[in-house]
């Protein structure tokens, strides 16, 4: 029989591998900050992924950089891939990082709202596992 | 039996034709069709123009001729929508699921 656990939270797990990596040079975040808009920050989504079996989470999600130069934002998007690749098969805020790839981009996408920065953006998979606590019941 | 000798003789030709095959092609534009109308519900048309836009047609034989649906912005409010929200990036996910 299958035990489905509760899956772990990729997009917090997605956040603090770039804030480990990015520290304070740029500040790490699921939402725009609304004031006070810091020189470089990195905006981090869950736009989907699926799970089809118990023992991992495949979350694909979309990573924003934004600098006010054009080199600053493109090391940085380069500096976010580097960190989720080297991830990989380590613990990360609780969670075991199983995978990263597939990915797309980065792109130069500037964000309308926002014309002091530039942007770029990749999206990519990030597989989570989601069995930590799995211990079937032996027959 | 372990000595049978089994030989592949691949036609690019009927792999082009299989590529265009209308069930084939009925499927890749049901994704497309429903990310527009997903998109298309979230930005008002323009004089008429709806935001987003549709088209499907098979790529260069250069052997494969992949058959692709793309989704496009038709409209500047839509530009600016897509670049502020990334709807594309994110229905596509949704659909491809």
């Amino acid at each position: 029989m299958r035990i489905w656990l509760t899956p772990q939270p990729a997009l917090l797990g997605a956040v603090t591998v770039l804030e480990e990596a990015f520290g304070t040079y740029a500040m790490v975040s699921t939402k725009l900050p609304s004031r006070n808009m810091p020189d470089r920050f990195v905006k981090v989504s869950r736009i989907g992924g699926r799970q089809d079996d118990p023992v991992t989470d495949r979350a694909r999600i979309l990573v924003e950089c934004y600098a006010k130069d054009t080199a600053s934002v493109e090391h940085m998007c380069n500096t976010a891939r580097a960190a989720y690749r080297n991830a990989c098969a380590t613990r990360v805020a609780g969670m075991w990082i199983r995978w990263y790839g597939n990915e797309s981009g980065p792109v130069d996408f500037p964000h309308p709202g926002i014309v002091d920065r530039e942007r770029w953006q990749f999206t990519a998979d990030l597989w989570i596992k989601s069995n930590q606590l799995a211990t079937p019941e032996p027959h | 039996m372990a000595d049978e000798d089994v030989r592949f003789r691949w036609r690019d030709n009927n792999f082009y034709k299989m590529r265009s095959e209308p069930q084939i092609i009925a499927v890749l534009e049901a994704i497309g069709r429903e990310v527009v109308e997903k998109a298309n519900a979230q930005v008002e048309p323009t004089r008429g123009l709806e935001a987003y836009g549709m088209v499907s047609s098979q790529g260069a034989r250069r052997p494969y001729g992949r058959w692709h649906v793309r989704v496009y912005t038709q409209t500047n409010a839509a530009k600016r929508y897509e670049a502020e929200n990334n709807t594309l990036v994110r229905l596509t996910q949704e659909a491809a699921n």
